[in-house]
């Protein structure tokens, strides 16, 4: 590891860098020192965590899909919108991003709730999606999805705009041209804006727990499932931790040996 | 050739917001060159044939069937227009065969069936060997080649060519000119271009833009032989004053009498318009009236300077505001220590200047 020589910074800039990187890499450390190692297959092959790991990744499969197939077209509509609502629709669509998990899961709990404004007349259809695994997808996608659209809209609209109509004029249909020319362009902002969606979805906890609350097996993900053991089982906690963080790791490096294999 | 392709392109449409109202007609199978400066509507053209852009009225019709007027609208893929832009455009995440194959996939082909095309249009352009490369791996006039290929491989009715050589160095511009001279030849093509080269070698036709409207048309050589704006006349390489006829071989214009010849051709009318053209090589610049034959000299002021191959273009302007130009030697314009805003003469001799009756204005065939 060394500094590119024509890309020389001030030698300063070194020492507030260090802190920064110290800031995420002791912690991380920290934990490594603690971690049980020898005891992990055994914390891990409990029946509440297998329940909690399974629920993940089950639910973050399905608020992913649920990601891509909304999320897609959004984004594609967004990139085509100017004007002052353009500027309305894409702030409501990635409000989430900025918006505190726990009111998160307070206007879904309040509007698609037993008692909630929509959430009444549902339930009248014998429809209850509060505390249940689709509560669980529905936060997840709602708190997670904007991070993909807000990828790939970005990426649409620095594409150039010409190849669309070339394609056009070589007697392509609109559909034709958004699946042979647009999204392939912007392929690494989909694989990319995906797995942080992914990413984000599987840490969700704040608008989950509000919304879904905390069943096993139902409703309590792994992030649920540390909150509530770590301080009556913290060694299975950090067990779990680990699993997250590696689950992480993998999802941050995958798009880019992916993008640089494709090359 | 098919029953569409028997049919020219006709443009009568207005666009408002960029104050167009544009006329001209590409007869079958000929190639139409779209002089202008920038601005003119070029551009406003090219999206109307194309389909970006929707005629305010008018309409627009290709190959014998209506690309837009009060009812229809055919959007950019149902025209077949093979369009050629500055850049070539390829997709970048698909090879050379797949850029060319894209077309004819679009329109329904199987894939064997469209790569077989795509061969064969890249073997027309001399690329059949680069077939597997990717975009990015070709020369600025391989990746034109390639564009040409592609635009052609779907059998368009009307080939639509912007400034296809204007992003190329000298020698690919070269090459890739020929190819197009071979390639589009018997189409019914539209070109937009801002060299003269490319008239001489492409057009069969041409038709001068200026603010939003088409000024002339006609065949190259009747259009260049009396240019009908400064414009034109800079392409066609010949100064031209517009100024009235009055005895033979005389034009008052650039707020003095201009002496030349007539060309029996195109002979003024005392009385009428007249165009006195020049070459720029036959002026030559003075600081104090020459003596001897019978000459032209006019006062003038220098108004810009530019390099023209081995000799400086130098651009001045007569008391009325035309402009003429100048070709000198670097050493002559070094002696006479000029720079913009001087006042000279600008003198030539009679017998280089050539009067012509000027151009009715407004297009024939017009409305």
């Amino acid at each position: 590891m060394s500094l590119a020589p024509d890309t020389a910074v001030p030698r300063w800039l070194l020492v507030p860098a260090s802190a920064a990187l110290a800031l995420v890499a002791v912690p991380l450390i920290g934990l490594m020192v603690r971690v049980p190692w020898a005891q992990i297959p055994r914390l891990l092959a409990t029946p509440a965590a297998q329940d909690a790991l399974w629920l993940s990744l089950r639910t973050c499969a399905a608020s992913t899909v649920l990601s891509l197939t909304l999320g897609l077209p959004l984004a594609v509509v967004l990139s085509r919108l100017t004007g002052h609502w353009a500027v309305m629709v894409r702030t409501i669509s990635v409000l989430p991003m900025v918006l505190p998990p726990v009111v998160a899961g307070l206007v879904l709990l309040i509007t698609l709730g037993r008692r909630g404004v929509l959430g009444q007349y549902l339930s009248v259809w014998g429809v209850d999606i509060g505390f249940t695994t689709a509560a669980v997808v529905i936060a997840q996608t709602f708190v997670s999805m904007p991070y993909l659209v807000i990828t790939v809209e970005g990426a649409l609209r620095s594409t150039d705009r010409a190849l669309e109509v070339v394609a056009a004029t070589l007697g392509a249909r609109p559909t034709t041209v958004l699946r042979r020319v647009t999204l392939p362009l912007v392929g690494p902002a989909i694989l990319g804006g995906t797995t942080v969606a992914f990413a984000r979805a599987l840490g969700e906890f704040g608008a989950t727990l509000t919304f879904a609350g905390s069943l096993q097996g139902t409703t309590r993900t792994l992030p649920l499932q540390i909150y509530l053991q770590r301080e009556t089982d913290t060694n299975q906690a950090l067990a779990l931790s680990v699993v997250l963080i590696a689950l992480a790791s993998v999802l941050m490096v995958a798009p880019t040996l992916v993008t640089r294999r494709s090359r | 050739m098919s029953d569409s392709a028997a049919a020219g392109l006709a443009v009568h449409a207005t666009v408002t917001v960029r104050g167009c109202d544009l006329h001209l007609e590409v007869a079958p199978g000929r190639t139409l060159a779209i002089i202008g400066p920038n601005g003119a509507g070029k551009s406003t053209l090219v999206g109307l044939v194309s389909g970006e852009l929707r005629p305010d009225s008018g309409h627009v019709h290709g190959a014998g069937r209506p690309f837009a007027d009060a009812s229809t609208f055919l959007p950019v893929h149902r025209r077949r227009v093979g369009y050629l832009a500055q850049r070539p455009l390829l997709l970048p995440h698909l090879d050379v065969l797949d850029n060319v194959a894209f077309g004819p996939r679009a329109r329904g082909a199987g894939r064997r069936e469209a790569r077989d095309r795509a061969r064969e249009e890249l073997r027309e352009v001399g690329l059949a060997d680069l077939a597997r490369r990717r975009p990015i791996e070709l020369s600025g006039g391989q990746a034109q080649r390639v564009a040409l290929a592609r635009a052609l491989a779907t059998d368009p009715d009307i080939v639509l060519l912007d400034e296809p050589m204007a992003a190329l160095d000298v020698a690919a511009a070269a090459s890739m000119r020929t190819l197009l001279a071979r390639r589009v030849s018997g189409r019914t093509t539209l070109l937009v271009t801002h060299d003269a080269l490319d008239l001489w070698t492409l057009a069969d036709d041409v038709a001068v833009v200026e603010q939003g409207r088409v000024v002339a048309s006609g065949p190259r050589d009747e259009v260049l032989a009396a240019p009908p704006t400064g414009f034109a006349a800079d392409l066609a390489g010949v100064n031209r004053l517009l100024g009235v006829a009055g005895a033979t071989g005389v034009v008052s214009a650039g707020g003095v009498e201009v002496i030349g010849i007539d060309d029996p051709d195109l002979p003024p009318r005392p009385g009428q318009p007249a165009l006195a053209l020049f070459e720029p090589a036959g002026v030559s610049l003075h600081l104090t009236a020459p003596s001897g034959s019978p000459r032209n000299v006019w006062p003038a002021r220098v108004s810009g300077f530019q390099p023209h191959g081995p000799l400086i273009r130098v651009r001045v302007r007569l008391l009325d505001g035309q402009q003429v130009a100048a070709d000198v030697t670097p050493r002559a314009m070094a002696e006479m220590h000029l720079g913009e805003g001087d006042e000279l003469l600008a003198v030539v001799k009679a017998a280089q200047v050539r009067v012509v009756a000027a151009p009715a204005p407004g297009p024939p065939g017009s409305g």
